[in-house]
């Protein structure tokens, strides 16, 4: 609504200061900065939920699910191996260390939100190295070896790279949202440096830590519900 | 870093001669950064469109010239153009030093990411002419880049010049996409005080809402890039079916390259749109201010910006008719493409509108917006042909097809584009460049272009195909084909050379022109009331300036001027700029 009011004003009727803009100063209250990173970081995230959108259209398409379009009539889907559990949980998981942190944050103790933001860290590098024994298990079966990940044990021989587009698909997305998940990492350490330099004492100082920590915690909401997006995705083709 | 009084966000101060014109955190000399390496990379663009002129005019006459390197020259003339010139200028250049100006800022509020854009466009650019250089030459699969064949034996380029087109243009999107962020972003949270919205100049609005676009669509491009890429390089078969080239099998099976076009043109539709909503927002404020005029129907211009830029992405498989889509999606596709053709022409009326009783100036800028609205209407014309499927599908892949986009998507904003720079220059530079030039430099290319571009359309007629290094002895192209050829090129040699007038005159009132007024055609938006021309570092000064009213107050009955400037306070206000409420 304030959206419609705002793109249905009259310019040209209403000479005068106007509403202020978002960012305009108020006169009390010089602390607080406008939260820029805040928007930021949602315009990024609409860029990031095109990009894992449009990766799973080409995945459906090339499936051949796709009216008027089939694929090549090739598509094996890959097995679910327990590890693909596995690492959704400390994923998952990660993003409740990242709420404690914020909570902790929030309360004034940077020392203790460090902690918090540490754990999901770890949890979130645990994340990546599920991954990349998945991706080597998935190799693996290109090799010959059976395994549960393999599309050959449940439906023949495997056929390598190029003849099994369900493989190479989960490695193109799981490792665009494996980059992502590492962009994030670096992003809360840098958080975590400065939640162990802030000075107790100042508010302006606390607030700042906290809105980083915010941040951090939504980024990570969020590539946790992109991972479950994808997963649905892979377990139900 | 230091705040400025009435400023929360801090500025970042340079302290070196490098960090303030190499490594530049300020919006205007990454505008200009971008500016000039876009213009310097379409002007490699020029040549090569003129190479491909001088094969089509005088075929076999220049032995350089094979025919891999016509479909080398086809390719990289249209990538540059669309993307690493136009986009690069309107959204990193004009975006840039435009928006934080008008809407009040002091710069982006992201600073140190915008500079890391330009950086990376840069990378982007060495990275793509690098790939001239690799063996195989660069790709000479059309600017289109379709695979199969960009991927397989027989076309130029396609063990790597492809992969290096493909790792270019993922830069590129990066670069983008931390740009975008910085427009959009700033638009959202840094316009001062009294800056609504509906306050914004429709330049503003044009490059905001392009970026916007640009951050949705470009993933599009980069997952294709990636994905194409993999099947090069790694071997897998997203797009490369069962094939078998020069003999032999490749080993892909079951690929989709159909999945590539939809990947391709979901970007590539919106592209155009990328370029085009900045230089409508341009144009409408070029026509406004030298018409003295306020624009006709603001309100209907922005919404009408905001609709194009939703319904086009709608639209991209009316790229596909003859690729053999489901014929229902091409009935979709054409009735969403015939749509957009509604808020296109209210923004043609408006801007007639505009015009209509206005005092018009025919300083040059102004021309070259009133050349604009030829090349636009004369494109979107030829456009409602293309975007039926029964009309389409015999002028497909002809030059009716290179006519058309030449009119709407390549010479319109390039226009604009002219008209930009002569308008801002003053206040960029503080200088004033050569009248007598600059009105010989417009003449012969609006003339000029009109000249190469409409015999285009008549040899689409006949049938003459696109990317065709040769016509050789066919049948059904007559000797007038020829001529018509030969005379096209010679156009395009003539605007090719006029480009030197406008470089020279650029370049010498950089040093010689006298200066500029602060304001020389008595402009009412925000960047024309800076304390300083050109800006300084910060733009404003001591103090954010105050908004209000919105842009287009021209010939306002009974006021003293026949501007107001948007931060000029109504008579009943305290003048002195007091604290507002
Ligand atoms: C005087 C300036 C220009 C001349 C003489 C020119 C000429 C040409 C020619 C001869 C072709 C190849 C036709 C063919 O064989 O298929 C072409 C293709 C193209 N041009 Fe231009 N052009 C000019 C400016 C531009 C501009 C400003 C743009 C910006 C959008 C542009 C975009 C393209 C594109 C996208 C293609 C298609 C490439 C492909 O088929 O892959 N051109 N141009
Ligand atoms: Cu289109």
């Amino acid at each position: 609504m304030r959206l419609i009011a705002a793109l249905t004003e009259k310019p040209w009727l209403t000479p005068g200061p106007g509403p202020s803009a978002p960012s305009a100063p108020a006169e009390s209250e010089s602390a607080a900065r406008p939260w820029d990173k805040g928007v930021g970081l949602t315009v990024f995230l609409l860029v990031v939920t095109l990009l894992f959108t449009l990766m799973s259209s080409a995945y459906v398409m090339r499936m051949g699910g796709h009216a008027g379009h089939a694929g090549g009539g090739d598509w094996r889907p890959i097995g679910e191996p327990p590890l693909l559990w596995l690492n959704t949980g400390l994923l998952a998981a990660a993003s409740l260390a990242f709420h404690a942190a914020l909570g902790r944050a929030r309360a004034g103790r940077p020392r203790r939100a460090g902690a918090a933001l540490a754990l999901g860290g770890a949890l979130g590098l645990a994340f990546v190295a599920g991954q990349l024994l998945l991706w080597r298990a998935l190799a693996g079966c290109f090799a010959g070896e059976a395994a549960a990940f393999c599309p050959a044990a449940a439906h023949g021989i495997p056929r390598g790279w190029a003849g099994d587009p369900a493989a190479a698909f989960f490695y193109l997305i799981s490792g665009a949202h494996g980059l992502h998940i590492l962009g994030g990492l670096v992003a809360c350490a840098l958080t975590g440096g400065r939640l162990a330099r802030v000075d107790p004492g100042s508010l302006a100082a606390r607030t700042g830590a906290a809105r980083a920590v915010q941040l951090c915690a939504r980024y990570w909401d969020f590539m946790a519900l992109v991972w479950l997006a994808l997963m649905g995705l892979f377990v139900s083709t | 870093m230091a705040t400025i009084a009435d400023d929360l966000r801090p500025l970042h101060h340079p302290k070196t001669w490098i960090g303030r014109y190499v490594w530049s955190q300020d919006h205007k000399v990454i505008a200009i950064q971008y500016g000039v390496t876009a213009i310097g990379v379409g002007l490699f663009a020029l040549v090569l469109s003129f190479l491909m002129r001088l094969q089509l005019g005088f075929p076999g006459r220049f032995d350089f010239i094979q025919p891999e390197n016509y479909l080398q020259f086809v390719t990289m003339h249209g990538m540059i153009m669309v993307v690493y010139l136009l986009t690069a200028l309107l959204l990193g250049g004009f975006g840039n030093y435009l928006i934080p100006l008008m809407i009040g800022a002091r710069d982006m509020v992201f600073p140190f990411v915008n500079m890391l854009s330009y950086w990376f466009y840069l990378l982007s650019v060495i990275v793509l002419f690098a790939g001239l250089f690799v063996p195989g030459g660069p790709t000479g699969g059309g600017w289109t880049l379709y695979p199969p064949q960009t991927i397989t034996g027989g076309t130029p380029g396609a063990s790597w010049g492809i992969l290096m087109m493909m790792a270019s243009l993922g830069i590129f999107v990066i670069a983008f996409t931390m740009g975008g962020l910085n427009y959009v972003t700033t638009v959202l949270q840094a316009r001062t005080r009294g800056m609504t919205l509906m306050r914004m100049p429709c330049s503003v609005w044009g490059i905001f809402v392009a970026s916007i676009m640009g951050l949705l669509a470009f993933p599009a491009l980069f997952v294709a890039a990636i994905m194409t890429i993999l099947d090069s390089v790694v071997g897998t078969s997203f797009f490369v079916p069962e094939i078998v080239s020069m003999g032999e099998k490749t080993g892909h099976t079951g690929g989709s390259p159909i999945l590539f076009q939809h990947l391709f043109w979901f970007f590539g539709h919106p592209e155009v749109y990328i370029v085009a909503l900045p230089a409508f927002g341009i144009v409408s404020d070029l026509i406004s201010v030298h018409a003295r005029k306020n624009l006709f129907g603001y309100r209907m211009m922005v919404w009408a910006i905001v609709i194009i830029g939703g319904l086009s992405f709608f639209v991209w498989a009316h790229h596909m008719y003859v690729s053999g889509m489901n014929p229902y999606f091409g009935f979709f596709f054409a009735t969403s493409t015939l749509v957009i053709a509604i808020p296109t022409a209210i923004k043609v009326y408006n801007w007639l509108l505009t015009l209509w009783r206005g005092d018009i100036h025919l300083r040059v800028p102004m021309l070259f917006a009133i050349a604009f609205l030829f090349t636009f209407i004369h494109g979107g014309l030829t456009g409602l042909f293309l975007g039926n499927v029964s009309v389409d599908v015999p002028l497909s892949d002809t030059f009716f097809v290179v006519g058309h986009f030449h009119m709407v998507m390549g010479v319109s904003p390039v226009l604009v584009v002219f008209g930009a720079i002569y308008h801002w220059y003053p206040k960029i530079t503080g200088r004033m460049w050569d009248e007598r030039l600059a009105r010989l430099h417009f003449w012969i290319t609006f003339l000029g272009t009109y000249a190469i571009f409409l015999p285009m359309h008549y040899l689409g007629m006949l049938g003459v195909p696109r990317r065709y290094y040769a016509l050789g002895d066919t049948v059904f192209i007559p000797d007038s084909v020829h001529y018509a050829n030969m005379g096209i090129t010679i156009a395009a040699g003539l605007v090719f050379a006029a480009q030197g007038l406008f470089f020279y005159n650029m370049i010498w009132s950089l040093f010689r022109g006298p200066r500029a007024d602060p304001n020389p055609w008595g402009a009412a938006s925000l960047e024309w009331q800076t304390p300083d021309t050109p800006p300084h570092h910060g733009n404003w000064g001591e103090r954010l300036p105050t908004v209000y009213r919105w842009a287009y107050d021209y010939s306002v009955p009974g006021a003293a001027r026949d501007f107001i400037p948007q931060n000029e306070p109504p008579p009943a206000q305290n003048p002195a700029g007091g604290p507002q409420a």
